[in-house]
């Protein structure tokens, strides 16, 4: 009997924590989508106002932002710093798929970052303007489905990992 | 007892530094190809040329030669290596660290400097905004030209520039292009700015503007090439705003450019006379006589503003000295066999 309870609140235990998880994912995607705005805000100034090269200025920024987007600023600037042949948006796409690994954000978030990526350093300033404004526009909107996304999910994915656990337990027992 | 070795001719122009600036900015399939050349065939090479659908070439010493996809020189087109679009447009991101919003005023120009000093020209379609050109684009072809720095090239006309322990004349260099003139100024500069010692001469506070950055040869603001500790360069300034600017702000006394010829250059060279600065320069022609035609140079030699003129050729090699003339006397100050 005392096993058999056990084995219930684990069951329990695990599918609702396995549920606030799943719910943790979109505060977190919100939190990094946040954090990229700030980032593009921060490499905005540098590459138009002060001119600064793409390496330097990301390594400057790279050392200001949060966890975790800093290690993907930081692996981008390691790249440029190299000097290995690779183009910014090479260095771009390296650095997209390392950060897969860490961060929470989704394929769309990812594509809209990577398109931003073409263009980065590529062309004049009145372009880089352009392209800087295109990709705020589209995170801004990502972030506005994403608080969507989380505010229809973020309490069923809570409440379903609970009512899950329970119901396996019913049927075991 | 020891003692101190010049560096030779292609230790001084190839230092490690330099050879890694220009590999750097050229795409990793090139980068095999240049890096696989023999030393000797690249300490001779003065322009490395990228044209998009032709073979890529190197020319030095008054000779060109193909670099074929195995990384040798070579005379026969057909094992040459053919640019790609792709090689020209990497290459150009590569030169400026992946920012060209960084080079956009040196694009409108149409060349560019990289690490290590060397200028790239740069040619595609100009995109023009009311008659003037915004920027390049649709890059064709690159042109890297290596700067060669040859200390102690202004050796043996040192002493004529000098006039005392702590002066100098106001001295004008005539060269046909490719002949060496940037190269000897450069080496005049960094003379007159550290001093030189076997000649008493102390060394005086130098003022250089480098308008087209190919004296101090300057990256993000810092000089690659070796100019001497005393003096400050203005980089990417126009000659004429740039002189009034060092006149003003650095108490320089001397101020170098290169290639004057502008209307505007006229006045501002009176001035810095005007306030007792001395001045080295240089202007594209074949001989006194030459330079005397032209509009600029010519009214401040009539006006006996340049006392020393040296004029250069490539009759010996690059750099070769034909004649130190006394402007003042027209008298030619005989002694020079060549550089």
């Amino acid at each position: 009997m005392m096993v058999k309870l056990i084995g219930c609140i684990v069951i329990i235990a695990c599918s609702t924590s396995g549920g606030y998880l799943l719910a943790s994912g979109y505060t977190k995607r919100i939190r990094e989508l946040r954090a990229f705005q700030h980032a593009l805000q921060c490499l905005e100034s540098e590459i138009l106002f002060t001119l600064t090269p793409l390496p330097q200025a990301v390594k400057k920024i790279a050392a200001r932002l949060d966890k975790p987007i800093d290690r993907f600023f930081a692996f981008f600037g390691q790249v440029l710093e190299q000097r290995a042949g690779h183009t910014a948006e090479e260095a771009w796409d390296m650095a997209i798929g390392k950060a897969r690994g860490f961060l929470c954000l989704d394929r769309e978030d990812l594509d809209i970052i990577r398109g931003f990526g073409k263009n980065l350093g590529s062309t004049d300033r009145a372009n880089q303007e352009k392209c800087f404004r295109l990709v705020k526009y589209q995170l801004q909107e990502q972030l506005v489905k994403a608080e969507e996304k989380r505010n229809k999910n973020e309490k069923l994915c809570k409440n379903l990992g609970f009512l899950l656990g329970a119901a396996l337990v019913i049927l075991l027992v | 007892m020891y003692t101190y070795e010049k560096p030779g001719p292609a230790e001084a122009s190839w230092p490690k530094g330099k050879y890694r600036a220009i590999l750097d900015s050229v795409p990793v399939n090139i980068r095999k190809m240049i890096a696989g050349l023999p030393q000797r065939n690249l300490e001779n090479i003065e322009e490395f040329r990228l044209k998009v659908g032709a073979p890529f070439i190197v020319y030095g010493g008054g000779d060109s030669f193909f670099i074929t996809r195995d990384g040798h020189l070579s005379r026969d087109m057909t094992g040459a290596y053919i640019v790609t679009r792709e090689d020209t447009e990497k290459a150009l991101q590569l030169m400026c660290d992946c920012s060209i919003y960084s080079i956009e005023d040196e694009l409108r120009e149409g060349y560019i400097t990289i690490r290590g000093g060397h200028r790239v020209g740069v040619v595609g379609k100009a995109v023009t905004e009311g008659g003037r050109v915004r920027t390049i684009k649709d890059i064709s072809g690159l042109n890297i030209r290596v700067s060669r720095q040859v200390i102690g090239c202004a050796d043996p006309l040192m002493p004529r520039i000098l006039r005392g322990r702590d002066g100098i004349h106001n001295t004008l260099i005539i060269s046909p292009p490719q002949c060496g003139k940037t190269t000897l100024l450069r080496d005049i500069i960094r003379q007159l700015s550290d001093g030189v010692p076997a000649l008493n001469f102390t060394g005086m506070k130098v003022g250089v503007v480098d308008e087209r950055s190919e004296l101090a040869g300057c990256y993000q603001g810092v000089p690659q090439n070796i100019i001497g500790i005393r003096t400050d360069v203005l980089d990417a300034c126009p000659k004429a705003q740039g002189i009034m600017m060092l006149i003003r702000a650095m108490s320089p006394m001397v101020i170098a450019t290169d290639e004057l010829g502008r209307p505007e250059d006229l006045m501002a060279i009176e001035e810095a006379v005007r306030a007792g600065v001395r001045i080295i320069t240089t202007v594209h022609g074949w001989n006194l006589e030459d330079a005397m035609q032209k509009p600029v140079i010519g009214k401040l030699l009539r006006d006996g503003v340049f006392e020393r003129a040296v004029v250069l050729s490539r009759r010996r090699g690059p750099g070769t000295v034909e004649q130190v003339i006394d402007v003042g006397a027209r008298k030619i100050l005989r002694g020079f066999g060549g550089a």
